[in-house]
């Protein structure tokens, strides 16, 4: 099964116009969707397109999700590019779905199947009783909205629920300053409608009654957890129903054991003692509603985690991960800096278009494995990541482990792989018998690095190879290898291998000048077209074994002394100088001039 | 004033046969609104102001661009009106009316032409639904 992969851009200057790249993008989601409604079960594909807004022009045109026959494995899928996710605040310069006053639904649903993850939506209009930002259509089924932020309108999100199974998940969303209802119509007599960690502000301005923040329209809804419901007119309105658990209001109206009431909403970072939900910021216009991390804030840790329930989303609306037994309730996770993650047997696993490990965190793991993999990794300054027996794995398009980092492992191996796959200035890699391997179409060590490989093997392979100036590779009975075109290993390098192979074999093969390399009973390789060591202070010393340049070019250009040499030249290739004193001349006797002194000379006269 | 962006490509819901279409409308009877109301031929998509769309943006012929610039962008947009439940725009471009030779008269590009009158456009509304 195929996925169709479309982008919209409604910046996008010239091109194509039929969404093929970002060049070509559509101009609105509601162009896409016109030109590409299809039966996608029986092209056999899933749909996704993404969304961005590259100089801030809002998409301005409603749009119908309908005339498509989807299933639960040929899905669409409605997304906005990473630059233009929504967040906890509004922000203009990304991608929004924009309606003025009176024009109805934004976004209306009336296809099953489908997912809108990270799309702001805002909606000028109040009294019109139709302009709401996402209208799910009556009967549709497995519809999942996911990380949106949306702002006015006479609803927010309305599910037309009714008496029938159907599979709806609204998660991590925010909505706020909405005439009515901020999450409406919910329920449906299924199991299947699922509300989790969504936050309401400000909703229900028309104070209308039994209308609020969440509108929970039926009793058999499936479940309405870790929501925030703050300053809305009745945060919680349920037809006395009694929905609901782990949820925050600023009123009564939260129901559960597990629930709080009676918060108060503030983004003062020393609001004293007392009921408060601490967000950033709540001012009219600024709003912020990412999570302060602080004692008196009860909306931290008052959630249930997903490992106590299974519908709990693993990450927040801002990709942040949510773990345990607890969690924040709403849309936002806090997430610090810093973190630690200890695991013994298991794995540690960051996965995702954007894989991050911050500044300051120590991953240490015991037996298990460490693993990175996104479109873009990135281990910052200062992570430690010592791994006893498992295996720490870097792989991505961009693969970075920036300066200062330790990577320890002594038994398993630590890779790195990518497009681009980079260890900077300053990282420390010790190996003590396991395997090293850097390896992608630009696979580089930065300078100052320090490798350590006590038993095993040092890789460093790819289109473009480099170890850079200043690094040191100690390689005491392994392999230390730097293979591609070209494989550079730069000035100031010092690599002493005991008991191992030092090999640098590619199309362009320097050893450039100032490295010294040390092989005490091994073989120091360099092969390639041309293979070249270069510099006057490049030492090779190798004391009871061979070193090898071959090649189209081989080149020594260096000073090695002379009790070290080895040379082998073809016959045809040598040439000798003998001094005169030394000369030893073979002459055949027919040959032979002979000058005899008068006085010995002897006559025989016949 | 204003462009308009014409669908130009048939629907996949045009290849269904009357007893497919009645097959789906009693498995799910939501199809019945869907199948009338599915984007068709000479529906407008979109309107824009002047110059939205470059001459290039016809999605490979998948939509028509239609220049107008004697037209407000603010009247342009009554011909993107929905008609619930029984096409998905009020408006769209009749083409079984408009000849061939008349087409290219008002053609600047591949897929782009300019028209000088309303009426050229040729946009049906609610007097011509005996005739969808």
């Amino acid at each position: 099964m195929a996925t169709v992969t479309r982008y919209v851009d409604t910046d996008v200057s010239g091109g194509a116009g039929d969404g093929t790249s970002w060049a070509d993008a559509y101009s609105s989601l509601n162009a896409w969707e016109s030109a590409e409604q299809t039966n996608l079960v029986s092209d056999g594909d899933s749909h996704i397109v993404y969304c961005r807004a590259s100089s801030g022009t809002a998409d301005t045109t409603n749009i119908v999700l309908d005339g498509w026959t989807t299933s639960v494995t040929n899905t669409i899928t409605i997304e906005a590019a990473d630059s233009d996710k929504a967040s906890t605040s509004f922000n203009t310069s990304k991608y929004r779905l924009s309606s003025t006053a009176a024009s109805g639904r934004t976004f209306e649903i009336k296809d099953d199947n489908v997912f809108i993850n990270n799309i702001q939506f805002i909606h000028a209009g109040t009294t019109g009783s139709t302009d709401r930002s996402i209208e799910i259509n009556l009967y549709r089924s497995n519809v999942n909205i996911d990380g949106c932020f949306i702002k006015g309108g006479y609803q927010g999100v309305y599910c037309n629920s009714n008496n029938d199974a159907r599979i709806i998940n609204i998660t991590n969303c925010i909505v706020i300053n909405t005439y009515q209802s901020g999450y409406d119509q919910l329920g449906g007599n299924s199991a299947g409608v699922k509300i989790y960690n969504n936050t309401a502000f400000n909703c229900n301005t028309s104070s209308t009654a039994n209308r609020g923040g969440f509108r929970i329209a039926d009793v058999n809804i499936g479940a309405l957890k870790n929501n925030l419901s703050m300053s809305c007119n009745n945060d919680f309105s349920d037809w006395g129903d009694n929905i609901g658990d782990y949820n925050i209001s600023s009123d009564t109206t939260a129901y559960g054991s597990n629930s709080l009431t009676s918060r108060t909403a503030t983004a003062s970072a020393s609001p004293g003692v007392g009921d408060w939900v601490i967000f950033t910021n709540i001012t009219g216009g600024s709003e912020d509603f990412s999570l302060q991390n602080n004692a008196e804030n009860d909306a931290q840790g008052a959630g249930v985690g997903p490992s106590s329930d299974a519908n709990v989303p693993t990450t927040d609306i801002d990709g942040n991960s949510r773990t345990g037994t607890t969690c924040d309730v709403g849309a936002y996770e806090y997430t610090s800096s810093g973190t630690d993650i200890s695991c013994s047997t298991g794995a540690v696993s960051v996965t995702g278009k954007t894989a991050n490990i911050s500044a300051g965190t120590d991953i240490s793991c015991s037996a298990g494995a460490v693993v990175a993999t996104g479109v873009t990794v990135n281990i910052s300054a200062g992570t430690d990541i010592p791994c006893t027996t498992g295996a720490v794995s870097i792989a991505g398009l961009s693969a970075n482990i920036s300066a200062g980092h330790t990577i320890a492992c002594s038994t398993g191996s630590i890779a790195v792989t990518g497009l681009t796959a980079t260890i900077g200035t300053g990282a420390t890699i010790e190996c003590s018998t396991g395997t090293v391997a850097v390896s992608g179409i630009s696979a580089n060590i930065s300078a100052g690095t320090t490798i350590g490989c006590s038993a095993r093997l040092v890789a460093v392979s790819g289109i473009s190879a480099n170890i850079s100036a200043g690094t040191t590779i100690s390689c005491s009975s392994g392999t230390i290898a730097a293979t591609g075109l070209p494989a550079v290993i730069s000035a100031g390098k010092y690599i002493p291998c005991t008991a191992g192979v030092v090999s640098v074999v590619g199309q362009s093969a320097t050893i450039s000048a100032g490295t010294d390399i040390t092989c005490s009973t091994g073989t120091v390789e360099i092969t390639g077209l041309p293979a070249t060591i270069s510099g006057a202070v490049t030492t090779i010393t190798c004391t009871t074994d061979n070193i090898s340049v071959s090649g189209l070019s081989c080149i020594i250009n260096t000073t090695v002394t002379p009790s070290d040499r080895i040379y082998t030249i073809p016959a045809e290739s040598r040439i000798y100088t003998i001094q005169a004193e030394n000369r030893v001349y073979a002459v055949s006797a027919e040959n032979r001039v002979y000058t005899i002194p008068a006085e010995n000379r002897t006559y025989t006269i016949t | 004033m204003a462009d308009f962006l014409i669908r130009n490509n048939e629907h996949w819901m045009d290849r269904l046969t009357q007893a497919e279409v009645q097959e789906r409308i009693a498995k799910d009877p939501s199809f019945e609104e869907s199948y009338k109301t599915r984007y068709q031929r000479g529906d407008v998509i979109e309107i824009g102001k002047d110059g939205h769309w470059a001459d290039t943006q016809h999605g490979g012929g998948k939509f028509l661009i239609i220049r107008v610039p004697f037209l407000p962008f603010e009247q342009a947009k009554t011909y993107m009106q929905e008609w619930k439940g029984v096409h998905r725009r009020r408006y769209r471009m009749w083409f079984e009316n408009i000849s061939e030779e008349e087409m290219q008269k008002k053609q600047v590009a591949p897929y782009v032409y300019q028209l000088n009158a309303i009426d050229e456009l040729l946009l049906y509304g609610q007097d011509k639904v005996d005739e969808i």
